[in-house]
């Protein structure tokens, strides 16, 4: 099955695209027609994440693929930083077709993809597929984002730290500053994050804030789907099935939230 | 390798930006320490200030000695002979801005006062 991503495509014309978004991104990235992939983090000042797109390569400029449901507000002063090398900002949603799905369900003939995403590293992104016809397709919600671990509006509203939803490894210190770096690099030194993302199934309980699993303190993000929640908990808890006040519940790591 | 295809592009982002006549200030330790920096250019290189996305703060100085630009759109302050360049685009980020050169071994070099800077960083080189 593939699953439609309706959600925004920049693309970021010109030479300069490149540092200009590692400029406000938590990771400077290296993007050419050999290493075609990367991640940005964009934060607020208090290192708060508002954006995780991933970053493809291409002959006319540098494409994000955004988490967000609508275009992010960053995008106009980079715009701005752009427009003074006649580069600009243009909106490529619909001009690239793209798509989430199982590893083993990605077509064989995709212009692009981006692989072991989500939970247990099973999602990837196709862009272009080509002949997939006979796949199944439908709409991605926040509900099947919630399932397969990925990130919604409500984990990219300013109020979570990248350490905390599953983008710690592209918080790199080396870069510079960005929005939030004196967050991030405090926290570094000072009091290391030891919390995660987690997938839980809460097998039909609804409408609660937070739990607790074996001793420590689990926050849930406010999406649900049927099945799943979101929370944040200690990085030590080991994926699993307990017992908690609101009944018996699973968890799994999202290690690299797609 | 093209991804782009289906239906097109849409248009640039639109960004609204009013350009200003920049008025800036340097102070006479920012004016030597032009003068001595630019003294082995030749009269084709120019200063060039901006505001870049980025920094701590969400924008981000960027001073360079480059040679002058052939693009039109960029403002000209002469200092004593040699020329400062500011783009239409950082008219309104950079106006009125007060350019000072610190001597000290630490937190040193040229140093920005910006009044349209509602915060800025603690090194100095971001603003918001």
């Amino acid at each position: 099955m593939l699953i439609r991503d309706p959600r925004p495509i920049s693309l970021l014309t010109g030479d300069k695209a490149v540092e200009a978004i590692s400029k406000i991104s938590t990771n400077r990235i290296v993007l050419n027609s050999e290493n075609n992939t990367d991640r940005i983090v964009v934060c607020d000042s208090n290192g708060r994440v508002v954006d995780a797109p991933y970053v493809v390569w291409d002959e006319n400029g540098v494409i994000l693929l955004h988490c967000t449901t609508k275009i992010p507000e960053y995008l106009s002063s980079v715009a701005r930083t752009l427009s003074k090398n006649s580069s600009h900002v243009m909106n490529a949603t619909g001009a690239i077709e793209r798509f989430v799905c199982q590893e083993k369900y990605l077509p064989h003939n995709t212009g692009m993809s981006v692989s072991g995403l989500g939970i247990s590293g099973l999602y990837s992104i196709a862009l272009n597929p080509l002949d997939y016809e006979n796949i199944h397709v439908v709409d991605l919600s926040a509900e099947l984002l919630i399932e397969f671990g990925g990130l919604t509006d409500s984990h990219l509203n300013g109020n979570h730290l990248p350490h905390h939803i599953g983008l710690l490894e592209y918080v790199r210190l080396d870069n510079g500053c960005y929005p939030g770096q004196e967050i991030h690099a405090r926290m570094d030194s000072r009091n290391p994050s030891s919390k995660k993302l987690i997938r839980i199934n809460l097998h039909g309980v609804r409408d609660i804030n937070s739990l607790t699993i074996q001793g420590h303190n689990c926050r849930l993000i406010p999406e649900w789907s049927d099945n799943y929640a979101h929370g944040i908990t200690h990085q030590d808890l080991v994926d699993g099935e307990y017992e908690t006040e609101f009944g018996i519940v699973h968890t799994t790591t999202v290690n690299t939230a797609l | 390798m093209s991804l782009l295809g289906g239906n097109g592009l849409g248009l640039p982002m639109a960004i609204e930006i009013e350009v200003v006549d920049v008025d800036i200030t340097v102070t006479q330790s920012a004016e030597k320490a032009i003068l001595r920096t630019m003294s082995d250019d030749n009269e084709d290189h120019v200063l060039v200030i901006s505001a870049d996305s980025g920094g701590c703060s969400g924008y981000l100085y960027d001073m360079k000695i480059i040679e002058r630009p052939v693009e039109e759109g960029y403002q000209e302050i002469k200092i004593r002979g040699k020329s400062i360049l500011i783009h239409n685009r950082d008219s309104d980020l950079l106006n009125g801005i007060i350019l000072d050169y610190k001597d000290t071994l630490m937190g040193g070099g040229f140093q920005i006062t910006n009044p349209n800077a509602s915060k800025s960083c603690g090194c100095g080189q971001s603003f918001g």
